[in-house]
């Protein structure tokens, strides 16, 4: 065996793999948002029919509320809270296994000061409404995105994709996936944690 | 050294060389964390609302804003559709997202603006072309340095070629012939 030409091959075939090697681990889907750490995009959705204009707490799920002409909600107005923004739609077969832990989470944390939005992603109000209500409802209101443009803005490349906002209105986490209550909770606990280091900050 | 090996080296270091340097003197793009995105940066005008473009003394043409508009949107990746520009992709998302272009542009943001917009919420990753700056360098420059090597090894094989004899030309050939001159 030629052992120059051997180790010469593999001066050429190490890094090479290993360049391969680097990105067959990498999931292409797994894209890093550069998000969170920033002040969450604005937006002024309109409310989905069928859902309910405020989160409810421990009572009953809200039936159809009908629409009325200027409800909507501002993110800005909900500086203060702690928000979490659920891109989903009737087409998503993962938001499925999520909405229980949303719908949860939404009436457990709400007198803590946490806020949960479903935001409809790529889909017609009217799917999303019969979506929802074969859901058994929920508890939190879900906003209509005209021309996605809210989705556009928070960078939203594969539902479900949930954002968590502080206090302040700094996006502390991006969720990939549909959330377990075990993410919920800890990202829930961490976003109320800035709640905590700010109020002792205060004068 | 033969000449093989020495262009090989040569190309080898040049790629190492270029990828180090630039991913030292490489400036973020992206803002640091904790500053606010750029929508929130320009003023009323440009923010929340990019349905409407602004009433603008000095307004781009429509077709100015088309052809830029188009030029822009074939350099983002359809989110749905990746393999596809926005500009390409049939996808309602890429509709959705090529009027967003098209009402910045008309806004009076330029190219890089609009594509900073997309860079600083979706990553990267949403430009068909990454940036050549640090690793991503490497994109760039790996098949130039291939291709020189492989043209190095080509040259270095015919060369050989050329100084070995044929097996029908010389007599010492046809009577068993002397060894071929290794060079190594």
């Amino acid at each position: 065996m030629n052992w120059k030409r051997a180790s010469l091959g593999a001066l050429f075939a190490v890094p090479v793999l290993s360049l391969l090697l680097y990105g067959l681990g990498q999931d292409p889907g797994a894209v890093v948002s550069p998000l969170p750490g920033r002040e969450a995009p604005d937006f002024r959705l309109p409310i989905l029919p069928g859902t309910p204009t405020e989160t409810e707490g421990a009572g009953e799920t809200v039936g159809a509320t009908g629409l009325e002409a200027g409800d909507s909600v501002s993110l800005t107005g909900l500086r203060g809270e702690v928000v979490v923004v659920n891109f989903f739609a009737s087409w998503c077969v993962a938001c499925r296994e999520e909405h229980a832990v949303l719908d949860s989470a939404a009436r457990r944390y709400h007198d803590r000061g946490v806020r949960v939005y479903g935001v409809v992603y790529q889909d017609s109000p009217e799917n999303a409404i019969r979506w929802i209500r074969r859901m058994g409802g929920q508890s939190y209101p879900a906003l209509v995105d005209d021309r996605s443009r809210t989705a556009i803005d928070y960078g939203v490349w594969k539902i479900p994709e949930t954002f968590f906002i502080g206090p302040d209105g700094i996006i502390t986490h991006k969720h990939l996936g549909p959330l377990t209550e075990a993410a919920m909770e800890r990202e829930l606990e961490s976003a109320l944690g800035a709640t905590v280091a700010q109020s002792s900050a205060a004068p | 050294m033969t000449p093989a090996i020495r262009v090989v080296a040569i190309a080898l270091s040049l790629t190492l060389t270029a990828a180090v340097e630039s991913a030292w003197t490489g400036v973020p793009q992206i803002e640091q964390s904790g500053a606010p995105l750029q929508s929130t940066e320009q003023d009323a005008a440009v923010d929340v609302d990019f349905g409407e473009a602004e009433e603008n003394p000095a307004a781009l043409p429509d077709s100015v804003v088309d052809r830029r508009a188009r030029e822009v949107a074939s350099q983002l990746r359809c989110v749905v559709c990746q393999g596809l520009s926005v500009e390409d992709s049939p996808s309602e998302l890429a509709g959705e997202m090529k009027q967003v272009v098209r009402d910045q542009i008309a806004a009076g943001r330029s190219d890089e603006e609009v594509k900073a917009y997309f860079v600083a919420r979706y990553g990267e990753f949403v430009l068909l072309s990454p940036e050549p700056r640090g690793f991503n360098l490497l994109v760039y420059i790996l098949p130039l340095a291939a291709l020189l090597i492989g043209a190095g090894v080509v040259a270095t094989v015919i060369m050989r070629w050329r100084r070995a004899p044929t097996p029908t030309e010389g007599e010492a050939a046809a009577s068993g012939g002397r060894p071929i001159h290794d060079s190594h």
